[in-house]
């Protein structure tokens, strides 16, 4: 008897295995973290992230956020995620998604542009706009309102914005008292410098080191020849 | 002394105007107070050197009497020093950059020091710190190099009522005689065994009485006798006569102008940029 | 501004008129003290009782008499700071230039007569001497004009005009002095009244204020009276002596009339001319018959008559003066002493010098020869700016020992007695010293009763020090040196601003303490004193040793002495000139020892 019962519980416990493991896995879905980075490895905020499911479906629509990240639960399956950053695809990446939790780490096209925006090389120029433009279509991309970052260096000292932008051609603006626009295609991270903006600061602190400059050799000059005039007499 | 003394020379920044000189002096002190970095500092040093040199400064003798001053900050700047690792203590310098540690002196924790460490934020502050002191000292030292104190006087009996000028006038100029007479009373108490090398407080405290009491003494005696010589003098009679005018010639107004721009200049940028910013 | 310029003219013709006011009045005296008595604050006794005292325009008058006459009180009763400014009784009558002082303000009285102080240094506050001399005028508001008239006319008076924009502080001694009257003369008083105007200078710095006080007197016709203990140097200077004497005067003539009455002279305390006192001497004896002499030259040629009219001792030779010569072992050992002061001043140059037990010897040469420089590296109290300089007192390097030890063997008195007082009783001044070397408490009593009856301050041991006259006051501070029981004591200018009795005091307590075996170092600018006491003289003169030798040797060498501005005795140049006349040589240094040779009490010998 006791035997006979064994035998029966066994033969349920495999039936009931085996019926677990042939339920589908896309019933329960999975963690998948998607981290965005740019070229330079930093991580991409608000950049727009969409899942599409093997038939082209969107399944999921996020921003990243201040790391870069953006979390969703996505079934077991294949899936295509892509990275939309100022209206452009900047990454794109398939994954299979498992059992198990995924972290997607996807470098995107974006680059660095450094705009420095100096008066004469010397002076930053602080209160200027900086606007990029697509260069083909002439949309607007971009927008960095005044004032701009003087930021610490060694060495010099610089009006500077950082921008993060798509590969591409674009039309650069920069706006103080005066304009200068200057164009560029935007392959890898690059610097920009604009050295004959300027504005109300760096003009006022010019006409000083203008006038410091002047005067300074103005009254060695007026010295030296006093002293000469003396010596004469 | 640490300063030195007037000579009369023949060079262009001698035959400045007293009111010049100091707006030159005047706009180091502001910078001075501005800058807690390296960089403008070393800028002000550099034009300060410039001014010392046109006005024939002897350098050396500057050194030989201010080294004390120097050593003096260099010690105390970078000593204070490592205790700038926070990055709240950062405006302008990324904390990343100013918490840069070099050298960790005492880890956290530790009673009564704290954490401290050399990192590359607490230098640059050091540095200016110990800037600050050298410019500061020799730019006081070129003013009294090359300004004569009765033109000093001429500017206190310009600006200050004349009363005040003139306590200001015979301090200055009754400093050396005091000078001498307390050396005087010094070595007179030496000369009968006085000695203050003790270091026993209340000795050292008690070690000031023989040159305290007859320092005091002389200066009233010389007040006391000096406040009847000037009445005799007509002293406070009526507004007095001013012989000398301060006049000014274009090398003066340049030089103010020179003075005054530099130093709106680097406010601006001070200002405007956080240059000079830690 | 035309009414600026109206005020200010109408001011100067006003202050014009002040001061021509008392010529307007057709006064004859300048000065006119009717029955002025004097009683200070506090003080039982008046300072100056019943004077009467009147000085013409064009005078210029000394007053003398011992410390503590009234010299002082009398010359600020004249200038107006008594009663105004130095409280007490006065009564009597005040009249200078025709205003009577007790009715008005120092500053209007200043246009007539100018006071100026013993310490110059009161009377300049400004940075050069020309802003200092100007300072009186611009007080008054004058126009510019006139002020520099003014200094210009000050400073050609007082010999500044080359100095004009030196800073005061670099000057000598009688340069400050000149410009203390130089900045009393711009504001043009007719009268000038100085307190011991010479008392704190050297011989070259006194020879200067009398000589400027001559000029003032001579070409500009100023009235002067001054103050001075200093008889030899006045009499051809001023027109009349008044002697005063406990508050009272009690001589008033020309230099010619008060000198022969050189016993009321002694009594007062005042130090009359060395040859004036050797013709008193002889003429008690019956042997001087005419005119007390007042110079060398009056006296040489009488001297020279009873000299030749008395028995010579036969069998003389000449006698050689020597310079110093080695006796024993040095109580001093100074070798290699060299020292340049920080501001490149070379003070001293390679003095090399050895100093003996039981020695006097005066510290000689003019200010800025490098004798107080010598005497305080010898001290200890300055370090030498030459390495290779040895200094040995007793045995003890004084570069190398301890304070304690330096001070055990030689003690250092200082010129002004108040810069080593501060304590408020005699005997704690004095206790001040043995307390240093942590000597037991009997020990310190013991040292201190010894101290106070070797220099009679026993009935001053309680007082404050600073109440004390300026010669008890100089007791009190060599006696805080003596309680400490050095061998070697030097003493730095001990005459200074004392009257002659004083002085002679002073000396003699000196010489006495050498007689007790002590060595004596004295520093002075008073030859007769050195002549009268010390055994051996050293002259300084720049940095180095010029002379060294016995008071004679070195006195005889004038041509020698002329560089240093050291002016050798009158009695010693009397005597060298009687003995090159008469061919034979001596040992003579004092008036005492030539009158007693004169007398035959000693006879001439070789």
């Amino acid at each position: 008897m006791d035997l006979e019962c064994c035998k029966v519980g066994g033969i349920l416990l495999l039936v009931i295995l085996i019926s677990i493991s042939s339920l589908p896995a896309s019933a329960v879905p999975r963690v998948v973290k998607v981290i965005c980075t740019d070229n330079e490895g930093r991580a991409l905020c608000e950049a727009l992230v969409l899942v599409y499911d093997l038939k082209g479906e969107l399944v999921f629509e996020g921003v990243t956020k201040e790391n870069g990240s953006v979390v969703m639960k996505l079934n077991e399956g294949n899936y295509t995620i892509r990275v939309i950053w100022l209206n452009t695809l900047v990454g794109s990446k398939d994954i299979y998604v498992s059992k198990y939790s995924l972290t997607v780490p996807i470098n995107c096209n974006v680059y660095h542009l450094k705009v420095i925006v100096n008066f004469l090389y010397l002076i930053p120029s602080r209160n200027v706009d900086i606007v990029v433009k697509d260069a083909s279509s002439g949309h607007l991309v971009k927008v960095v309102s005044k004032p701009l970052e003087v930021p610490y260096r060694f060495y010099s000292l610089s009006a500077e914005a950082i921008l993060r932008l798509p590969k591409g051609k674009y039309e650069i603006v920069v706006r103080g008292i005066n304009l200068q626009t200057k164009h560029i295609v935007l392959r890898k991270s690059t610097t920009v410098l604009f050295t004959q903006v300027y504005s109300i600061e760096s003009i006022i602190i010019f006409i000083l080191l203008v006038a410091t400059v002047i005067t300074c050799l103005g009254f060695i000059l007026l010295g030296r020849l006093r002293i000469q005039r003396l010596k004469e007499r | 002394m640490v300063f030195i003394e007037f000579e009369a020379k023949d060079t262009v920044i001698h035959r400045l105007n007293p009111v010049a000189k100091l707006v030159w002096f005047g706009s180091i002190v502001v910078l001075l107070t501005l800058y807690l970095e390296p960089q403008p500092l070393l800028i002000v040093f550099l034009l300060e050197v410039l001014v010392g040199t046109l006005a024939k400064v002897p350098w050396r003798k500057l050194l030989a009497r201010a080294w004390w001053a120097f050593l003096l900050s260099i010690f105390g700047g970078y000593t204070y020093s490592i205790w700038i690792n926070k990055p709240s203590q950062f405006w302008r310098i990324p904390p990343e950059l100013g918490c840069k540690t070099i050298l960790v002196i005492t880890p956290e924790g530790t009673p009564l020091m704290g954490y401290t460490a050399i990192t590359v934020g607490g230098l640059l502050w050091g540095t200016a710190m110990t800037l600050r002191v050298f410019i500061g000292v020799i730019a006081a030292s070129i003013l009294t190099f090359i300004t004569p104190v009765s033109d000093l006087a001429m500017i206190w009996a310009k600006f200050l009522p004349y009363k005040l000028s003139f306590i200001c006038t015979t301090g200055v100029r009754f400093y050396p005689v005091m000078i001498e007479k307390i050396q005087e009373i010094m070595t007179a108490a030496k000369s009968r065994g006085w000695d203050m090398s003790s270091k026993n407080p209340v000795k050292r405290i008690r070690a000031v009485f023989p040159i305290v009491i007859p320092a005091s003494r002389e200066a009233m005696l010389l007040a006391d006798k000096m406040a009847l010589a000037m009445e005799a003098k007509a002293f406070g009679v009526r507004k007095p006569t001013v012989l000398k005018t301060i006049e000014f010639t274009p090398s003066d107004i340049l030089f103010i102008v020179f003075s005054i721009s530099f130093t709106i200049m680097m406010f601006l940028m001070w200002w405007f940029y956080g240059f000079g910013m830690l | 501004m035309p009414i600026e310029r109206l005020i200010n003219g109408l001011k100067y013709t006003v202050l014009v008129l002040l001061m021509t006011s008392a010529e307007t009045t057709g006064c004859e005296y300048a000065v006119v003290l009717e029955k002025v008595t004097f009683t200070y604050e506090g003080s039982n006794s008046p300072a100056i009782h019943d004077i009467n005292l009147k000085v013409k325009y064009g005078e210029i008058v000394a007053i003398m008499g011992r410390t503590g006459a009234g010299k002082s009180t009398l010359i600020y009763s004249i200038g107006g700071i008594i009663p105004k400014y130095i409280r007490g009784k006065l009564t009597g009558t005040i009249i200078v230039d025709g205003l009577d002082t007790r009715k008005h303000e120092l500053y209007e009285l200043a246009l007539h007569v100018g006071v100026i102080m013993d310490d110059p240094e009161v009377h300049i506050t400004s940075f050069t001497v020309e802003e200092d001399v100007a300072l009186g005028p611009c007080n008054l508001g004058l126009p510019k004009e006139e002020v520099y008239k003014r200094v210009e006319f000050a400073l050609e008076a007082t010999r500044l005009s080359k100095l004009r924009t030196r800073n005061p502080y670099n000057l000598s001694g009688g340069e400050k002095q000149s410009l203390a009257i130089a900045g009393v003369l711009s504001m043009r008083p007719k009268i000038l009244a100085l307190d011991e105007p010479t008392s704190m200078l050297d011989p070259l710095g006194r020879a200067r204020v009398y000589s400027v006080l001559k000029d003032l007197n001579k070409r500009y016709g100023l009235t002067i009276i001054f103050s001075c203990h200093d008889m030899e140097n006045i009499i051809g200077l001023v027109d009349r002596i008044v002697i005063m004497d406990r508050g009272s005067i009690v001589l008033d003539g020309p230099p010619s009339y008060v000198l022969q009455r050189a016993d009321i002279l002694e009594e007062c305390g005042i130090r009359i001319p060395e040859v004036t006192k050797l013709a008193l001497l002889l003429k008690k004896d019956g042997l001087w018959k005419t005119e007390l002499p007042i110079s060398t030259e009056d006296a040489y040629h009488i001297l020279q008559e009873i000299i030749s009219s008395r028995p010579l001792v036969r069998g003389y030779r000449k006698k050689e003066l020597k310079g110093h010569v080695r006796k024993q072992i040095p109580v001093i050992k100074v070798r290699k002493l060299t020292h340049t002061y920080p501001n490149g001043v070379k003070a001293l140059m390679g003095i090399e010098l050895d100093i003996y037990q039981g020695e006097y010897v005066a510290l000689i040469g003019q200010n800025g020869s490098g004798k107080t420089t010598l005497a305080r590296c010898i001290a200890g109290l300055l370090r030498p700016s030459s390495k290779e300089a040895e200094i040995l007192v007793a045995g003890v390097d004084v570069n190398k020992a301890k304070r304690t030890d330096i001070v055990k063997r030689i003690g250092y008195v200082f010129q002004i007695p108040e810069h080593q007082i501060f304590h408020s009783t005699v005997r704690e001044e004095l206790e001040f010293g043995p307390r240093n070397l942590n000597l037991p408490e009997e020990e310190v009593k013991e040292r201190v009763d010894r101290v106070l009856k070797t220099l009679d301050l026993e009935k001053y041991q309680d007082e404050w020090p600073l109440s004390l006259d300026r010669g008890k006051r100089f007791r009190v501070a060599l006696g805080s040196v003596l309680a400490i029981d050095p061998e070697v004591i030097i003493v730095d200018e001990p005459t200074t601003g004392q009257d002659w009795n004083e002085s002679l005091y002073i000396c003699n307590l000196l010489k006495k303490l050498n007689e007790e075996g002590r060595t004596i170092i004295i520093i002075t600018h008073e030859m007769d004193l050195v002549a009268r006491f010390a055994s051996r003289v050293i002259v300084m003169h720049k940095g180095s040793v010029l002379l060294d030798g016995s008071p004679k040797y070195v006195f005889s060498r004038s041509e020698i002495l002329k560089k240093t501005w050291v002016k050798p005795p009158e009695i010693i140049r009397l005597i060298l000139r009687i003995e090159e006349e008469i061919g034979i040589s001596t040992d003579i240094t004092t008036v005492e020892d030539l009158y007693e040779y004169i007398v035959g009490v000693r006879s001439w010998s070789s």
